[in-house]
């Protein structure tokens, strides 16, 4: 999981759903997104807290593993969020 | 009329070589947030039973012919006991040039591993340099160069099929050093303060161009995370010695020996009301393997291995009634679980110890299938899948497979030998076969679906009708599983199969017909 202001796919699979929108505060942990793969959903959260910037990706998309889903402004690794 | 002035000289000369490099290079050591060698040692073994092998190896200084300084081999090698079980441990002293082997080390190293093979003990290398492989200053020394040999080499390789070997990395190593780690039955490095790579950031600035630090190069976030050539990530070298000497609690002293059974902590008929409810009814959901797996196994015995590389696969050692098993265990919330080609290779590694060591395999299953896709084809799944059916092929170490949710494709049918006994119990969550229903549907069923005078609700008819034929007690009526069982009766059965599997592997015991390789 990285803490470099986005939030990456975990696997090779599908958006199933995106949870949250540009300018939505987001905290440590939460989940942003559900990708499918291989017939799971694997809930995405944020490793660190900050303010969506953009969504990539919308429900549907096909998605590498690694692949941006969105990006977070002012990220800050604590449980508060921004 | 004594040898007492001799016997003196020996303890004045221990003594000595117990200040290693020096005060000033101890201090360094210490400032980059490491041990020296001799303390390694001393907290990695139970208090007070080292017993050193080569102490008195030293470049001396003579004067008069007496002894006035000497600079110790920087290689300290001795045995001493892990809970009391006797071990071979070896470790390069960084605080003496630089961990660069001198002479006498690759000699001191390789007559440790003879005793490890000899004398039937497990091993434990703490590598914290070169670890023998020398050093361009050695050139200017020799006044020669020489064809490079890898020391006692033949003996490191058989050892893997033999004895545990365990590599630590506790510094910055390269080259041979790095070979001794990985080629090792477990091995481990510290976060931030150990990094390990075939050669350092001057050596490759020099060959490829590319400018890094040590730790961009080789830290644990590269090797235990990304490239698997290490398995386990600690944050201290206290807990790199808490991993080895936990590891080597679940392994006999050598393959001719039954694995250790502690005396059990835990209820052989505990019977966790959780398991009813662990595994979602919704099928696209997944689920904590490892609360799975602690639930399930004696209380705190789980003790993983790999936790941050090969994530779609779970594999560990843990204790059923106190006896020691191999775990596998698909991970949904990884690719769904799906094999990988690095999660296939762990598997390979992890088989291969468990039948080295006559570990019984308990498999906890829930198998969509290898992981599919052009970067899955790309890094050459299939081969590395292939390898991990081989494994388990190759085995004959008891095996179990508690079949918790999916079993689809190759991957999933080698969750057992199917030539073999294929003991197994299956869930009432099993949902297995080579058609995914959801979707398949409109593929098989279009000509039909289009035809009808309302689409969807044929559609939603139709695979009704096949949802129904999925159930798992359709398969056990045709004796397809052999049995479905209450989740919460799991741990009590398999207490019942680890007592069945130990009584069979004093027949067993010895070296495999396949070896072991890194």
């Amino acid at each position: 999981v990285s803490r470099d202001g986005v939030v990456r796919s975990p696997s090779v699979g599908r958006v199933i759903e995106v949870l949250v929108r540009v300018g939505d505060a987001v905290g440590v942990g939460q989940e942003v997104a559900v990708v499918e793969s291989m017939k799971v959903e694997i809930p995405v959260a944020a490793a660190e807290g900050g303010q969506v910037a953009t969504v990539l990706v919308v429900a549907g998309d096909p998605v590498r593993a690694g692949d941006v889903l969105l990006t977070l402004a002012g990220a800050r690794n604590d449980k508060e969020g921004v | 009329v004594t040898w007492q002035p001799e016997v003196d000289e020996i303890h004045r000369r221990m003594a000595l070589a117990e200040a290693m490099g020096g005060p000033a290079n101890v201090a360094r050591q210490h400032e980059g947030g490491k041990l020296t060698v001799r303390e390694r040692i001393a907290r990695l073994l139970d208090p007070g039973s080292f017993h050193e092998t080569g102490g008195l190896t030293a470049k001396p200084v003579y004067e008069d012919g007496r002894l006035v300084a000497l600079t110790p081999a920087n290689f300290v090698l001795g045995t001493g006991r892990i809970d009391g079980r006797r071990v071979v441990v070896g470790g390069d002293d960084f605080t003496v040039r630089g961990g660069a082997a001198d002479g006498s080390v690759a000699y001191k190293a390789g007559y440790g591993e003879l005793m490890a093979r000899e004398l039937r003990l497990p091993i434990v290398r703490l590598v914290d340099g070169t670890g023998g492989g020398g050093s361009v200053k050695t050139l200017d020394e020799m006044k020669r160069t020489y064809v490079p040999a890898n020391p006692a080499w033949d003996v490191v390789v058989a050892l893997l099929s033999e004895v545990p070997v365990v590599g630590a990395c506790m510094g910055s190593v390269a080259g041979l050093g790095a070979a001794r780690v990985v080629t090792a039955h477990f091995s481990v490095m510290v976060r931030g303060t150990s990094q390990l790579f075939v050669a350092g950031p001057p050596v490759v600035e020099r060959g490829v161009g590319e400018v890094v630090t040590k730790e961009e190069l080789g830290g644990s976030h590269i090797h235990a995370h990304e490239s698997g050539a290490v398995d386990n990530e600690v944050e201290s070298e206290d807990e790199a010695f808490a991993h080895i000497r936990r590891f080597l609690g679940y392994l006999p002293a050598n393959v001719w020996q039954v694995p250790p059974r502690r005396a059990p902590a835990d209820d052989p008929a505990r019977r966790e009301e959780a398991l009813l409810a662990l595994v979602p009814r919704n099928r696209r959901r997944g689920y904590d393997v490892r609360r799975l797996v602690a639930l399930v196994v004696d209380h705190d015995s789980f003790f993983e291995i790999g936790r941050q590389h090969g994530r779609p696969l779970v594999t560990g050692l843990a204790r059923l009634d106190g006896y020691p098993v191999g775990v596998l265990a698909s991970d949904p919330l990884q690719g769904g679980g799906g094999l990988d080609a690095p999660a296939s290779e762990k598997m390979t590694r992890f088989v291969d110890l468990c039948d080295t060591f006559h570990l019984p395999c308990v498999n906890f299953v829930d198998q969509p299938g290898f992981l599919i896709g052009t970067d899955a084809e790309r890094a050459g799944t299939i081969r590395a899948g292939a390898r991990a059916l081989a494994a388990v092929y190759q085995a004959t170490v008891p095996w179990v497979s508690v079949i918790v949710r999916r079993v689809f494709g190759v991957a999933g049918a080698a969750h057992g030998n199917a030539q073999r006994l294929n003991l197994r119990y299956a869930w009432p969550s099993g949902d297995w076969g080579s058609l995914p229903i959801e979707g398949g549907v409109q593929a098989a069923y279009r000509r039909e679906i289009e035809a009808a005078p309302d689409p969807d609700a044929r559609r939603r008819e139709l695979e009704a009708k096949l949802d129904a034929l999925r159930s798992p007690f359709r398969t056990a009526e045709a004796f397809g599983i052999e049995e479905l069982i209450d989740p919460r009766d799991t741990r009590p059965l398999l207490c019942e199969w680890v007592v069945t599997a130990y009584d069979l592997l004093p027949g067993r015991l010895g070296p495999t017909r396949r070896g072991c390789r890194p």
